[in-house]
C-alpha cells in the first residue's frame, strides 16, 4: 500500500511531464508540417568557409541515399 | 536562336542545359569545358547560383532524378509591395522583421527544398526562409531595411519557381489554431484513457485477490479524479455542444454521449463514496478519446480540404495590370483593385475581375464560368467576368466588381449555401454508438438493482463484469478504423475521399451527373486526328507557335503519334512574318512557303480551296465533335487536322458500367446543347440524358430537382461545383497543370473515370465490412451482457474478453479490399 501511494503518484507525474511536453510541442506547430523536416535532415550543408549561415541543425550527413 | 518544340527537345539527344537538363538545339557550338545554357535565364540562374556557392542545388537534383526548372517570364512582383498585399499578408514580427507565407509552384524534390532554404545566402536582407513541402508553401522572413519582398520574390522567379498569394493570414491562422487545439485535446484524453485503464485493471484483479479497501479506495479516488479530467477538458467539446443542443432545442447526436460521460461520472463517484466497489470510468476515459479520434481526423480532412480550396482563387489571378491616367501600365495586387479602372488582359491570361470590355471587339474562354469548350467573341461593353481568359489578343476592361462581388466569388457562395441545405448524414457509427452507451448503462443500473436483491454480496462483481464486458471500444473501433483504413486504400490509388460519410452516401444506387467538358472529355484542345502531308502540318505547327489560342497551342503541340512524327523536322523551322485573324486562322512564312492555317472561311479568304477528299475529311471530323482546320502551303491545302475536345477513352465503359449496375447516367453541360448531345451520343448516352446550355444554376436545379438518390456529380470546374455541393457526393476530376478544386467530397487524382467506378465499389465493400464489424461487435456485446447479466462471467473473464473484441474487429478492418483502379494512377498533390 505504502509503496503504491508513492509509485503511482510518481508514474503520474510522469505522465503529466509526457502529456506536458506533448501539449509544448503541439502548440509550437511541431506536428504542422511532417513532411519537410524528414528531407531537410538529409540535406545538411557541409561546413561553409565563407560567411554566411552555417549549416542548420547538426544531424548526419546522409545525402548518398 | 532557334526554336525548339518542346517534343523535338525530348526527342533529341546529347549535351543539356547546364541549368535545366533540356536537351541543347542542334549543332550549338561547343566550347571545351564551358558550360552550355539553352537560354539566357537559364545562363543568369547558373551564374547566380555558383556565384553563392550554391552549385551543389545541382547534385543534388541529380541525385533525385530532376531538373532544374527554366527561370519564368520576368516579372517585376511589384504587387508584393502593394499596401492592400502587404496589409492582408505580411506580418510585422516584434523586432521589426516581416514574414509572409507565399505558395511556391515548382516545387519538386529535396534539391527544390534545400535550394529555397538557402535563400539567406543568396538574396541580402533575408532572414529566413522555411518550405512545407505538404502544401508548397514558403515562409519567407526579412528585413524591410534591407530588401523588399519583391526583390526576393524576382530572386525566386529568377531560380525558376512561381510565386502566388496564399488565403488571408488570419483565415489560416484560425485553423492552425483549431488544428493545435484538437492536437492538445487528443493527445491528453489519450493519455488519461490509458492511465485510468491501467487503474481499472488493477481493481479488476481486486475482485479475486484479497486488496484492502484503504488501497482500494485509493485507486478508485484516482480514477474518479482523472476521469473528472477526462470529462472537464478533452470532454468538455461534447458537454458544451450537449447544452447548446438543448438550450437552441436541436436534437444533436452529443446530448447522449454528454449523459454516458456524466453518468458514468456520477456513478463512479457515488460508488467510491459510499465505499463500494464499482469504476465506470474507464469506459468514461476511453469513449472521450476514441470519439475525439474519430473527429479529429475528420477535423483533420476538412482541414486539407480547405487549403485545396484556396486554389479556387488562382483560377482567378491574384494580380492585375492596371493601366494609369498617363498610359503607364502597373501590377497590382487583384484586390486592390476599385471600380471604374482600367485594367489590361495580357492575352492568354484570365480577368482578374468582372468588368466591361472596352477594347473594339476581342475573343475569350469562359470555360470557367459556363463549361463553353470553345473561344467566344464578345464586342465593346459586354461584361467580362473575372477568370475569363483572354486567347487571341490582349483586351482591357472597366472594373465593375472585384474580390467578392465578382462572379466567381457568387458561385463560390452558392457553394457554400448548397453544401449547407444538404441533408447531413448522421453517421452510422454516431447514430449507434450514443444509443448504444445510454442502453449499456441503463443495463448495468438495471442490473445492479436486480443483484442488489438476488445476492447483495455478489452485486459490485456483475455490474463491473456488464461494464467491462460492454465497453464501446469494438463498436467505437469498428467503424473508424474500417473508414481509415479504407480511405487510406483510397488515397494509395489516387482516389482521395474527404470525409468518410462519403462512402456511407454512396453504398446504393442512384443518379450519376456527368460535366461534359474537362470530365467526360479531356477539357483542353487537342489535335486528335489529321489527314494530308505531315510536311505540311510541321509547317502548320511552326506558324502556330507564335499564338496563346487553344486551337493554336493545340496544333503547336500536335503530338508523335497523330503524324506518327513525320512532321517534326518542319515543326522545328522558324516561321516569320506571322499575321493572326482572330476567329479564322493564321498565316506565315516559313522557309519561303506561305503557310495559311484556319476554317473553311480562311481557306477561301486566301485563295485555297481544299478538294472533295478534303471535303469529306473535314466533314467525317465534324461528325466526331471536331473543328476541321486546313493548312494551305502556297496556296495549296495540303492537309487537314481534326482539333476538339477529344472524349476521354475510359468515358464510353463508366457509361455502360454504371447503367449495367441500375444506375441513371445523364450528361449535364454548360456547351451548346448541340455539342453536348453528340458527345452525349459518343459515350453511348440515351437521346434525351444529355443536357447542354446549363448555367452554374441550371447545373444546380438539375441536381436538386433529380428524384433517384443517391446523385454524384462529376465535374470539373467551378461552374459544376455548385451542384457537387448539392449532389450526394461530389467528384472532381483532377487533370495534369490545371488547377482543381477540392470543394469535392472525392478528387480524382489520377484522373481516371475508370475512379468513379473504383470509387463506388470501394464504398459498397466498405460499407459491408462496416455492417460485419457492427454485427461482431454487438453479437459479441449482447452474448457478454447476457453472460454478465446472469453472473456467468467475472470481472477477470470480461476484462480479457474485452480486447478480443477490439482484435476481431481490427483484424476485420484491416482486410479491406483494395481501391482497384485499372490502370496505374500517380497520385499528384
Amino acid at each position: 500500500m505504502t509503496l503504491l501511494t508513492i509509485a503511482i503518484p510518481v508514474a503520474l507525474a510522469v505522465a503529466a511531464a509526457a502529456v506536458a511536453a506533448f501539449i509544448w510541442a503541439a502548440r509550437t506547430d511541431q506536428y504542422e508540417d511532417l513532411d519537410t523536416p524528414p528531407r531537410r535532415m538529409l540535406l545538411d550543408d557541409p561546413p561553409l568557409t565563407g560567411g554566411g549561415v552555417a549549416s542548420r541543425g547538426d544531424g548526419a550527413r546522409g545525402e548518398d541515399r | 536562336m532557334t526554336v525548339i518544340a518542346p517534343h523535338a527537345l525530348d526527342a533529341a539527344s546529347g549535351c543539356g542545359c547546364a541549368h535545366c537538363g533540356l536537351p541543347m538545339p542542334g549543332g550549338a557550338p561547343r566550347a571545351e569545358g564551358a558550360p552550355l545554357f539553352c537560354c539566357a535565364g537559364c545562363d543568369a540562374a547558373w551564374h547566380a547560383l555558383h556565384a553563392c556557392g550554391l552549385g551543389r542545388y545541382y547534385e543534388l537534383q541529380r541525385a533525385a532524378g530532376q531538373r532544374a526548372n527554366r527561370p519564368g517570364e520576368r516579372s517585376s512582383h511589384a504587387w508584393l509591395d502593394h499596401a492592400e498585399f502587404t496589409s492582408r499578408h505580411v506580418a510585422v514580427l516584434g523586432d521589426g522583421r516581416r514574414r509572409a507565407e507565399l505558395r511556391v509552384d515548382g516545387i519538386k524534390c529535396g534539391a527544390c527544398l534545400w535550394l529555397l532554404e538557402a535563400l539567406p545566402r543568396v538574396e541580402p536582407g533575408v532572414l529566413s526562409s522555411r518550405v512545407d513541402l505538404g502544401r508548397s508553401a514558403i515562409v519567407l522572413e526579412w528585413d524591410p531595411s534591407a530588401t523588399s519582398l519583391g526583390t526576393v520574390a524576382r530572386r525566386i522567379a529568377s531560380l525558376g519557381y512561381g510565386l502566388r498569394p496564399l488565403g488571408s493570414r488570419a483565415s489560416r491562422e484560425e485553423w492552425r489554431r483549431q488544428d493545435r487545439r484538437w492536437l492538445v485535446d487528443l493527445g491528453v484524453a489519450g493519455a488519461i484513457a490509458g492511465n485510468v485503464m491501467a487503474i481499472a485493471f488493477a481493481l479488476y484483479g481486486a475482485q479475486f485477490a484479497w486488496m484492502d479497501v484503504a488501497t482500494r479506495q485509493f485507486l478508485q479516488w484516482l480514477s474518479v479524479g482523472l476521469g473528472a479530467l477526462a470529462v472537464a477538458w478533452p470532454g468538455r467539446i461534447y458537454l458544451r455542444n450537449a447544452w447548446d443542443a438543448i438550450r437552441t432545442g436541436t436534437p444533436h447526436m452529443d446530448v447522449p454521449i454528454a449523459l454516458a460521460l456524466l453518468a458514468g461520472l456520477i456513478g463512479g463517484a457515488a460508488m467510491t463514496v459510499a465505499e463500494r466497489p464499482g469504476v465506470y470510468l474507464e469506459s468514461v476515459a476511453m469513449l472521450v478519446f476514441l470519439l475525439l479520434a474519430g473527429r479529429f481526423v475528420q477535423f483533420r480532412q476538412q482541414r486539407r480540404a480547405r487549403h485545396e480550396l484556396e486554389l479556387i482563387c488562382a483560377l482567378v489571378p491574384q494580380t492585375a495590370w492596371l493601366v494609369g491616367h498617363d498610359g503607364t501600365v502597373t501590377e497590382v495586387p487583384a484586390e486592390a483593385l476599385e471600380p471604374g479602372q482600367l485594367v489590361r488582359v495580357p492575352a492568354g491570361e484570365a480577368a482578374p475581375a468582372d468588368g466591361t470590355l472596352v477594347t473594339e471587339s476581342a475573343r475569350v474562354d469562359m470555360q470557367l464560368l459556363t463549361g463553353e469548350s470553345r473561344p467566344v467573341l464578345v464586342r465593346n461593353g459586354a461584361a467580362v467576368h473575372a477568370g475569363v481568359r483572354a486567347t487571341d489578343s490582349p483586351l482591357e476592361l472597366v472594373v465593375t466588381a472585384r474580390g467578392e462581388d465578382t462572379r466567381a466569388a457568387a458561385i463560390a457562395r452558392l457553394v457554400d449555401e448548397a453544401s449547407a441545405r444538404r441533408p447531413p448524414v448522421v453517421e452510422f457509427a454516431n447514430r449507434i454508438a450514443g444509443k448504444f452507451t445510454v442502453a449499456v448503462i441503463a443495463l448495468a443500473a438495471f442490473t445492479g438493482i436486480a443483484w442488489w436483491f438476488i445476492d447483495p454480496v455478489r452485486m459490485p462483481g456483475v455490474v463491473i463484469a456488464m461494464l467491462v464486458v460492454t465497453c464501446p471500444c469494438a463498436l467505437g473501433l469498428a467503424t473508424p478504423l474500417t473508414m481509415v483504413a479504407s480511405l487510406g486504400k483510397a488515397a494509395r490509388a489516387g482516389i482521395l475521399v474527404r470525409g468518410a460519410d462519403v462512402l456511407e452516401r454512396l453504398s446504393c444506387s442512384g443518379t450519376l451527373v456527368l460535366d461534359k467538358t474537362g470530365t467526360v472529355t479531356e477539357g483542353t484542345m487537342r489535335v486528335a486526328c489529321s489527314a494530308g502531308d505531315p510536311h505540311a502540318i510541321g509547317l502548320a505547327a511552326s506558324v502556330e507557335r507564335a499564338s496563346v489560342h487553344p486551337v493554336a497551342r493545340a496544333i503547336a503541340s500536335i503530338r508523335g503519334g497523330v503524324t506518327d512524327g513525320q512532321h517534326e523536322a518542319a515543326a522545328c523551322l522558324r516561321a516569320s512574318g506571322v499575321t493572326e485573324v482572330p476567329g479564322r486562322g493564321i498565316r506565315g512564312l516559313v522557309e519561303d512557303a506561305t503557310v495559311a492555317v484556319g476554317t473553311r472561311a480562311f481557306m477561301a479568304e486566301v485563295g485555297a480551296r481544299p478538294n472533295p477528299w478534303f471535303e469529306a475529311t473535314a466533314a467525317r471530323m465534324e461528325q466526331g465533335a471536331l473543328s476541321p482546320t486546313f493548312v494551305a502551303v502556297d496556296g495549296r491545302v495540303r492537309a487537314v487536322l481534326g482539333v476538339g475536345d477529344p472524349v476521354r477513352p475510359d468515358a464510353s465503359d463508366l457509361v455502360r458500367d454504371f447503367a449495367s449496375r441500375g444506375w441513371d447516367v445523364r450528361l449535364c453541360s454548360g456547351d451548346l446543347p448541340s455539342l453536348a448531345s453528340r458527345v452525349g451520343r459518343t459515350i453511348g448516352l440515351p437521346e434525351g440524358a444529355s443536357r447542354g446550355g446549363c448555367s452554374p444554376e441550371d447545373k444546380l436545379a438539375f441536381v436538386r430537382g433529380v428524384v433517384r438518390r443517391p446523385v454524384i456529380m462529376v465535374g470539373d470546374g467551378l461552374n459544376d461545383l455548385p451542384a457537387m455541393a448539392a449532389a450526394d457526393v461530389g467528384i472532381a476530376v483532377r487533370q495534369g497543370a490545371q488547377a482543381t478544386i477540392d470543394r469535392a467530397d472525392v478528387t480524382l487524382a489520377g484522373g481516371g473515370l475508370a475512379q468513379v467506378a473504383a470509387l463506388v465499389d470501394g464504398a459498397a465493400r466498405t460499407m459491408r465490412t462496416v455492417r460485419v464489424n457492427f454485427a461482431i461487435s454487438i453479437a459479441y456485446n449482447v452474448v457478454g451482457a447476457a453472460l454478465a447479466a446472469t453472473g456467468t462471467i467475472s470481472p477477470l473473464i470480461a476484462a480479457i474478453m474485452m480486447p478480443l473484441s477490439g482484435l476481431t474487429v481490427t483484424a476485420v478492418a484491416l482486410r479491406m479490399p483494395r481501391f482497384d483502379a485499372p490502370r496505374g494512377s500517380e497520385v499528384a498533390r
